[in-house]
């Protein structure tokens, strides 16, 4: 059995939670602190959620392709990344986006808000706020958040297949291997990589349920509203 | 030290309005119910809260003036505020919920030692009881070198029966840090032990504000009366105030022919652990009569006895001041 594919999942999943990772831990926290606005930003961030991937794939190709200025500047530059593996990651970073942001949100939203008051009044700027206080408390939410966002990037399929396409030892991820396996009729390897991609998912979510009661136990020694 | 408060803000149908001043040291004191607009007030002062209109002013510093659009975050406050859960940092240690606060982490021991927590240095909050828990919060604020301290409910997460002793301590904390306090709570008792000055706070409105003896002793309004625990409030006509408030204590169980004794039927015996509530019923009304565990031991319901009334203790009220 060929690696490539599962490798290359782990890769894109990868690169693309470190890069939802800060993306969503600060859109969750902007938010949570904006006044004005906030249900309607809450619904452009948790779109992806919803969506077709098909839709998204179909978002992403007007976006990156030659039509636009980005699309055909990347492109002249060297950095075009439709049918690459930078597509593949771009896909799943929207894709995975709205679990990262949502998750991590709702992490800050179970901290005792007296917590970030009284560092105010004890002088504490916000970014010390944000990263001695906030960020420590609900740091095994935002680790869940981020174990949920790579098994989703790990499963992505519907607008990597779109923007990416499913290029062998290129584009082709473990995902995309079960689909061509089947359609090619070759059922055993299908098998084989389902059985992979379970593997890792399981694990994942049994991660995650782990971080989560530590997450609570926190919240159990104060750190809850 | 001078801390001038007035403000007014609105929520939905609640509308505080807060107005008081301090001008030297001391505690003051605001009693009201829960709901009632106190815990607002503080965070108000504190700058967690904004208010609608008004001014805030410490020691000739303008916190907050809504006609000067000055509205100062809490950080460049120093204003100290104790939450009524202490709201410790749950990740960090006792040690270092201190140190955070400080410029120079050197000192952290001075606070330590200050407020008696050498030996718990290492402790996380969630270890520690509720009094060491209240001397972290303490210790963190004054290591934040506070020109006001803001105490909310402090004692509301502590068992009744443990309270007693922390308010000792605190007093004895207070005495030793010698900042002007501003304290919150739902219980006389607490604010009597802890204040020399009280506010009423009923409903968003300012009522009684004076000395504790002055307005323990001789409260104006329905709000005060109630809130220092005046169980009997009867409304009168034709006087020029609404109300009279005569204390359970004030009413004693007689048998002999003094001049200011009324005659009533026991209506209920509420006994407590070391005395006795008699619920007597007079012209419609119920009135409630304190007496010893031993008073009037064979007082029975329905049975009609007469009652002396201590007239020095008869409030006259009225609904505002």
């Amino acid at each position: 059995m060929d690696l490539t594919p599962i490798l290359l999942s782990l890769k894109t999943a990868a690169a693309s939670t470190f890069i939802t990772f800060f993306l969503g831990v600060y859109a969750a926290w902007k938010t949570a602190n904006i006044k004005y606005g906030k249900g309607l930003l809450d619904a452009v961030f948790t779109l992806p959620m919803v969506l077709p991937p098909t839709v998204i794939g179909f978002f992403l190709l007007v976006f990156f392709g030659k039509n636009t200025w980005l699309g055909n500047w990347m492109a002249e530059n060297g950095h075009g990344i439709i049918f690459t593996w930078k597509g593949a990651v771009i896909a799943a970073i929207v894709v995975s986006f709205p679990l990262m942001y949502r998750t991590t949100r709702s992490a800050f939203e179970q901290l005792n808000p007296n917590l970030i008051d009284v560092g105010r009044t004890l002088g504490l700027s916000r970014t010390k706020i944000f990263w001695k206080i906030v960020f420590p408390n609900c740091f095994p939410g935002i680790l869940g958040a981020a174990i949920l966002t790579f098994s989703r990037a790990l499963g992505e399929f519907g607008a990597t297949i779109m923007i990416a396409g499913n290029i062998p030892g290129k584009t082709q991820t473990a995902a995309l291997a079960v689909y061509t396996a089947m359609q090619t009729g070759n059922r055993e390897l299908a098998y084989q990589w389902v059985a992979v991609i379970i593997c890792i998912s399981f694990v994942a979510m049994l991660a995650m349920n782990a971080v989560n009661q530590r997450q609570q136990l926190l919240i159990r020694k104060g750190g809850a509203k | 030290m001078t801390l001038l408060v007035d403000i007014e803000k609105k929520i939905g149908n609640f509308h505080l309005k807060a107005a008081f001043t301090m001008d030297h040291r001391e505690n003051f004191g605001l009693l009201g119910e829960s709901g009632c607009g106190k815990s607002m007030t503080l965070k108000c002062i504190a700058g967690i809260m904004r208010p609608d209109k008004g001014k805030i002013i410490l020691n000739d510093r303008v916190l907050y003036d809504s006609e000067k659009k000055i509205n100062l975050s809490p950080q460049k406050r120093k204003v100290g505020y104790l939450f009524q859960d202490y709201a410790l940092f749950p990740n960090m240690t006792v040690e270092q919920n201190i140190a955070v606060v400080l410029k120079n982490k050197n000192r952290t021991k001075e606070y330590l030692e200050q407020f008696y927590l050498k030996g718990l240095e290492k402790h996380y909050p969630s270890m520690l009881s509720g009094g060491q828990r209240q001397r972290c919060a303490i210790a963190r604020m004054m290591a934040a070198q506070p020109e006001l301290l803001l105490f909310d409910e402090p004692f509301s997460a502590v068992d009744k029966s443990l309270r007693w002793n922390l308010e000792l301590q605190i007093l004895d904390i207070l005495d030793k840090i010698k900042k002007p306090v501003i304290l919150v709570s739902h219980d006389r008792d607490e604010i009597y032990h802890l204040c020399d000055r009280v506010g009423i706070l009923e409903w968003g409105q300012m009522r009684d504000i004076g000395t504790k003896e002055e307005v323990f002793s001789h409260p104006k309004t329905v709000a005060a009366a109630r809130m220092i625990g005046c169980e009997n409030i009867l409304p009168v006509q034709g006087k020029p105030y609404a109300y009279i408030g005569i204390p359970a204590h004030a009413m004693k169980f007689t048998s002999d022919q003094s001049k200011s004794q009324i005659k009533g039927k026991v209506v209920k015996i509420l006994k407590e652990s070391n005395e006795k509530i008699v619920i007597i019923r007079f012209k419609d009304q119920n009135l409630y009569v304190r007496m010893g565990k031993e008073e009037g031991e064979n007082i029975q319901i329905g049975q009609e006895i007469k009652i002396a009334i201590n007239t020095s203790q008869i409030w006259e009220l009225n609904a505002e001041h």
